[in-house]
C-alpha cells in the first residue's frame, strides 16, 4: 500500500525544516485537507513511490500540504529533503501515465509539464488514485478515500507471495482449526464414524495376536519336548486361535473398508454440493477476478485431495498412531529392555523418509512437466501437419520431438533411480532391528533372562513396529497438502457476495420500469473509472439505444442495471428505489437479458425456452417461440421441440441460437429488458428475423439495446452516444443526426461500410 | 424435384415480401401470434400426390407438411403444419378430433416422416470391444441394432423410454428397462 494515512517521519522533519525557514505560505490558495492540525481525523493525500526518478529502487515521497504538491527525496538521514514544490493554483491536469513496467506521475501547469514521482508496475492503481485525487483537489471537491481492494497478492501475516487463484497463504495455515473444521462435516454421520472408530481399533488390536501367539507356540515347543501329546494339543489350540483371530480380522477390514468408503464420498458429496452452492451465489465480480478453470478446481481436484484425506489419510494415520501404540505397549511389556534397544534405529527411519520424499516428489514433478512438453510438441506437429510437410521440415520435427522424449527419459529414469537409494537404505535400517534383536536378544535368551518365544515375537513385530516410523514423515507433508485443499475449499464457503441485499429490503411484486441513473461512476477494479457520473432518465416501455466504440461503457452500463455489479459512486433507481434496497429475487424475476452470445443448456429446446419458467406450458412455449421467429425452424427438427441441444445434441447456429435466447426472454415476461449486441454475430437475412423477433419483445418494456449496427437501433425512443465512459449525446436518431457530432459520424461511416458491402 | 422447385419459388417471394415492408410492426405482431387451429375448421387430402390443407371460409395450401411439435415427449398431441415454402400455417393440439378422412392424411404424414422403430422385445445381445449387437423384434419388423460408444448415443425420454442411436444413424425406441431383458438394462445402465 502505497498511499499513506499518516506521513512518515522524514518527512515530517523535512516539512517542519521548511516551515522554519518560512517558505511554507501560511494561507493555502485552495484549501486542502491538512491532517496534521486537526488531529488527524482527516485523511490526507500521501503517495511513497519504489523507485527513484532516475528509475532505480529507492523511495521517494508525493505529499499535499497547504495548497502545495511536494516531492521529498530521502537523504539518508532522519530528515527528507525538498526536491519539488508545485503549488496547486497553478496546476492544471494531473496525469499518472503508464509506460512499460514504471509509471510516471506528473502535472501540468500554464507554462511546463513537472514530472513528480516514478513508481513500478506494482503501484499504478495506487498512483492513479493519488492522481484522481488530486484532480478533484483542483476542482475543490473533496477527494474520494478509496480502499483499494485488488486482490491480495501477499499475505498480510507474513509476507509471502500468496497463490494466484486464493488468498489461503500456506505457512499461515491454522492446521489444527482446518482440521477441527473439516470434522464438523462428519457431524451428521457421528454414529457411523463411532463405528469406524470401533472397528479401527478392532483392527490394530487383532494385528497384535499373531506374533505373541506365535511366540507362545514357540515356548510351548521348547518347553513342552518331555510331554509331546499335552504340548501338542496346546498348540494346535493356539493355531486354532490364530485362526479365528484371522477370521475377526478378516470381517473387521470388510467393515472398516466398506465404512470409510461410504464415509469419505458422502462428506465429499456435502462438501461438492456445499461449494457449489455457494458459488452460484457468488457476484460476478468474484468470477471475474479468476478464470473458470481455478474455480473449477476448487470442487474437482480440491475436493478430491479432501476426499483422498477422509477415506485413505485420515484412517491410515490413525491405524498407524493405533499400530505403533499398540505395538510398543505389548514390546515394553514382554521385555522393556529390549524394546528400548530396538527404538534406535526408529529416528533414522524417520529422518531417511522425511529427507527422501519431498525430493523424490520433485523429480516426479519434473517428470510430468517434460511429458507434458513432449505433448504438446506432439500437439502442435499434427496439427501443423499440412505445414511442415509444405515446408519439409519432418526432419526437424522429428529431431523436436525426438529431443523432448529424450529429455523424459532423463528425469524418468532419474526420478525412478531415487528409489534405487531409498528402499536399500531403508531395508538395511529396518534390518538393523533384527541385528538388534538377535543380538541382545540372543543374549538374554542365553542368560535366562527372556523366553524363546519372546524372541520370536519380538522379530515378527519388528515390521510393525518400524512401519509407522516411515509412514509418519510421509503423512507430514501429505497432511499439509489436504489442509491447504481444506482451506481453500472453505475460503470459497467464507466468502460472501459483493452484490448483497440491504437490510431493509424491499419487496416489488411489479416493476412499471422507470429508470434512472443518477451520477452514476463505476470501476471494476478502482483504478480507472469505466463511467463516469452517467446521468440518465428513462421512463417505462421506452427504448434506449447504447451508442460508442468498444470501451465505452455500453457494458458496463447494462452490467450495473442487471445489478452483476454495484455502483461506485452515485445510484440507479427502478420506480424510484434505489436497485440496491430492492430484494434482488423480485428484481431479478423482472429483468429479462438476451446477451450477444446466447448460452443454451445442455437439454431440450422446450426446456431451454422454458428456463425462466419451468412449468410453463407447451402453448406457451410454442408462442414465445413463434414470436421469437423460431417456431418454424424448431418444427423442422427431427425433434422438434424435444431436440436435444448443447454439447451432444443438435448444431444450432448463431442465430437460431439467438432466436431460442429471445424466446426465453419473451416466455420470462420482463419489465426491464437488455439487449447485449443480440444480432452481432448473424448475416443480414438472419438479423431481419431476429430484429422481427425483438421489435416483438421490446413492446411495453423499458429496453436498454447496445448494437454496433446502428440500423438496428431504428426503434429506440432515445439513444445515448459514450464515449470512454462518459455520456457525451443523447436524443432521437433525428436529433442526433441534426447535431452532427459523434453519432452522425458513425452512422456516416456504416452507411459507406453498407455501400460497399452492396457493391 | 417439382416439389422442391415450387418451394423455392415461395421463398424468394416470401424473401422479397420481407425486404419489403421496412417498418410494419403491427402486421408483424399480429403475423407472429401461435395459431392454434380448431380442428372442424382443418381439411386435409390428397390431390395429385400433393397433400393440400384447406381452412374453412379462408384459404387452402399446397405441399403441406405435417409435424409432431413433440415427437419425444408428446408425439400424439400437438401437430403442426408448415405451407410448402416452409410458413407456419398452424397447430392442432388433438389430431383425433380431425374428421376421419383428415385423420387418415395426417397418420400417414406422419408414419412417413418418423420413423423410429420401437423395440417389442430383444432377441439376443451380445457385446464385443465396446459395441454392442441387438437382435430385435420391433414394431417395423426384426432387425439389428448395432451401437459403438453407447455413452453418446444414448438418450433417456420420459417415462422411462430409451433412445438408441445405431452406427448407421438409425434410431430405435427401447422400452423401459423394467421390461428389458436383464443383459440389455446392465447394459444401458452402465451408460446412461
Amino acid at each position: 500500500m502505497a498511499l499513506l494515512d499518516e506521513l512518515p517521519e522524514e518527512v515530517e522533519n523535512g516539512l517542519r525544516s521548511l516551515r522554519l525557514l518560512g517558505q511554507l505560505d501560511a494561507e493555502p490558495p485552495i484549501a486542502d485537507l491538512d491532517a496534521g492540525d486537526d488531529g488527524g481525523s482527516r485523511r490526507i493525500i500521501a503517495f511513497a513511490t519504489d523507485l527513484d526518478h532516475s528509475g532505480r529502487f529507492g523511495r521517494e515521497w508525493l505529499v499535499v500540504r497547504r495548497g502545495y504538491l511536494y516531492v521529498f527525496t530521502p537523504n539518508g538521514g532522519r530528515e527528507a529533503v525538498l526536491k519539488t514544490a508545485v503549488p496547486l493554483e497553478r496546476v492544471r491536469e494531473v496525469t499518472a501515465d503508464f509506460y512499460v513496467g514504471n509509471g510516471l506521475l506528473k502535472v501540468r501547469t500554464d507554462a511546463e509539464t513537472i514530472p513528480l514521482v516514478r513508481y513500478s508496475q506494482a503501484l499504478v492503481s495506487d498512483a492513479n488514485i493519488c492522481a484522481r485525487q488530486i484532480s478533484s483537489l483542483l476542482r475543490h471537491q473533496e477527494p474520494k478515500w478509496e480502499d483499494v481492494e485488488e486482490r491480495q497478492r501477499f499475505c498480510p501475516k507474513c509476507g509471502r507471495a500468496l497463490p494466484e487463484d486464493s488468498d489461503v497463504c500456506q505457512a499461515c495455515l491454522n492446521k489444527r482449526a482446518v482440521l477441527l473444521r473439516l470434522f464438523q462435516f462428519l457431524r451428521p454421520y457421528k454414529l457411523v464414524v463411532a463405528a469406524g472408530l470401533v472397528i479401527l481399533i478392532g483392527t490394530s488390536l487383532t494385528d497384535l495376536a499373531p506374533p505373541y501367539i506365535g511366540g507362545r507356540i514357540v515356548d510351548a515347543l521348547v518347553t513342552g519336548r518331555q510331554a509331546p501329546g499335552p504340548t501338542m494339543v496346546r498348540v494346535a489350540m493356539l493355531v486354532g486361535l490364530m485362526a479365528i483371530v484371522r477370521l475377526v480380522a478378516g470381517a473387521l477390514q470388510y467393515g472398516g473398508r466398506r465404512i470409510s468408503a461410504w464415509l469419505g464420498a458422502r462428506t465429499l458429496m456435502d462438501i461438492r454440493i456445499a461449494i457449489f452452492t455457494r458459488l452460484t451465489r457468488l457476484s460476478l465480480g468474484y468470477f471475474d477476478k479468476r478464470s473458470v478453470g481455478s474455480v473449477m478446481a476448487r470442487i474437482t481436484n480440491d475436493a478430491d485431495n479432501l476426499w483422498d484425506f477422509l477415506t485413505d489419510g485420515a484412517p491410515w494415520l490413525l491405524t498407524n498412531v493405533l499400530s505403533l501404540g499398540f505395538t510398543s505397549f505389548v514390546l515394553f511389556r514382554m521385555n522393556a529392555r529390549l524394546a528400548f534397544y530396538l527404538l534406535a534405529p526408529a529416528p533414522f527411519i524417520f529422518i531417511l523418509t522425511r529427507w527422501f520424499m519431498p525430493r523424490a516428489r520433485r523429480r516426479f514433478r519434473m517428470v510430468w512437466h517434460r511429458i507434458s512438453k513432449m505433448y504438446s510438441a506432439l500437439n502442435s506437429a499434427l496439427s501443423g501437419i499440412k505445414v511442415i510437410k509444405a515446408f519439409a521440415q519432418e526432419d526437424r520435427e522429428n529431431r523436436r520431438f525426438t529431443d523432448r522424449n529424450r529429455r523424459v527419459f532423463e528425469a524418468s529414469f532419474a526420478a525412478n533411480a531415487m528409489w534405487a537409494v531409498y528402499f536399500p537404505l531403508l531395508g538395511l535400517l529396518m534390518s538393523l532391528g533384527s541385528y538388534i534383536i538377535w543380538l541382545a536378544g540372543g543374549y538374554q535368551v542365553l542368560h535366562g533372562t527372556m523366553t524363546l518365544g519372546t524372541l520370536t515375537a519380538f522379530s515378527g513385530y519388528l515390521m510393525q513396529f518400524y512401519a509407522p516410523f516411515q509412514n509418519f514423515s510421509r503423512a507430514l507433508d501429505w497432511s499439509t497438502r489436504s489442509m491447504t485443499a481444506a482451506e481453500r475449499v472453505f475460503e470459497v464457503l467464507d466468502t460472501e457476495p459483493d452484490v448483497r441485499d440491504m437490510g431493509t429490503a424491499i419487496a416489488m411484486p411489479r416493476i412499471e420500469g422507470a429508470v434512472e441513473f443518477d451520477h452514476v461512476s463505476f470501476s471494476y477494479d478502482k483504478a480507472r473509472n469505466v463511467l463516469e457520473d452517467f446521468t440518465l432518465k428513462v421512463e417505462p416501455g421506452e427504448m434506449i439505444g447504447l451508442v460508442g466504440p468498444t470501451g465505452a461503457g455500453k457494458t458496463t452500463v447494462i452490467n450495473l442495471l442487471a445489478r452483476f455489479y454495484d455502483v461506485t459512486q452515485g445510484a440507479i433507481l427502478v420506480d424510484g428505489v434505489d436497485i440496491r434496497r430492492i430484494r434482488q429475487e423480485d428484481f431479478r424475476r423482472q429483468l429479462g437479458i438476451v446477451p450477444q452470445e446466447p448460452f443454451l443448456f445442455p437439454g431440450t429446446i422446450r426446456e431451454n425456452i422454458a428456463y425462466a419458467k419451468p412449468g410453463a406450458s407447451d402453448r406457451e412455449i410454442m408462442r414465445a417461440a413463434k414470436a421469437a421467429n423460431a417456431h418454424e425452424f424448431i418444427l423442422g427438427f427431427p425433434d422438434g421441440y424435444d431436440t436435444q441441444v448443447g454439447e451432444r445434441g443438435q448444431r444450432l447456429s448463431g442465430g437460431e441460437r439467438q432466436r431460442i435466447s429471445i424466446a426465453r426472454a419473451i416466455l420470462h415476461d420482463p419489465r426491464i429488458l437488455i439487449l447485449d449486441e443480440a444480432t452481432a454475430s448473424v448475416d443480414t437475412e438472419t438479423e431481419q428475423l431476429i430484429q422481427e423477433a425483438i421489435t416483438r419483445l421490446v413492446q411495453n418494456r423499458t429496453t436498454f439495446a447496445i448494437a454496433h449496427r446502428l440500423s438496428t437501433l431504428r426503434h429506440a425512443s432515445r439513444l445515448v452516444v459514450l464515449q470512454e465512459g462518459k455520456m457525451v449525446e443523447c436524443g432521437t436518431h433525428d436529433e442526433l443526426m441534426e447535431l452532427n457530432g459523434v453519432y452522425a459520424h458513425l452512422v456516416q461511416i456504416q452507411t459507406e461500410v453498407n455501400r460497399i458491402r452492396a457493391v | 424435384m417439382r416439389c422442391r422447385a415450387a418451394v423455392s419459388v415461395e421463398a424468394v417471394d416470401g424473401a422479397g415480401a420481407g425486404v419489403g415492408k421496412e417498418e410494419l410492426p403491427e402486421s408483424m405482431l399480429e403475423q407472429s401470434d401461435l395459431r392454434i387451429l380448431a380442428p372442424q375448421s382443418v381439411q386435409l387430402f390428397r390431390a395429385g400426390g400433393v397433400t393440400r390443407l384447406t381452412l374453412k371460409d379462408d384459404r387452402s395450401y399446397r405441399f403441406v407438411r405435417v409435424y409432431r411439435a413433440f415427437p419425444v415427449s408428446d408425439p400424439n398431441r400437438w401437430v403442426a403444419f408448415l405451407d410448402g415454402a416452409g410458413k407456419d400455417i398452424g397447430l392442432i393440439e388433438n389430431p383425433e378430433e380431425l374428421d376421419e378422412a383428415s385423420r387418415r392424411v395426417v397418420a400417414e404424414e406422419i408414419e412417413l416422416r418418423y420413423f423410429v422403430p420401437v423395440v417389442c422385445s430383444v432377441l439376443s445381445v451380445r457385446e464385443e470391444f465396446g459395441t454392442v449387437y441387438w437382435k430385435v423384434k420391433t414394431d417395423r419388423g426384426e432387425t439389428q441394432v448395432i451401437a459403438r460408444n453407447l455413452r453418446d448415443n444414448l438418450l433417456e425420454l420420459p417415462g422411462g423410454r430409451i433412445l438408441v442411436t445405431d452406427v448407421n444413424g438409425n434410431r430405435f425406441q427401447f422400452p423401459d428397462l423394467s421390461r428389458l431383458d436383464p443383459a440389455s438394462a446392465e447394459i444401458i445402465i452402465r451408460n446412461l
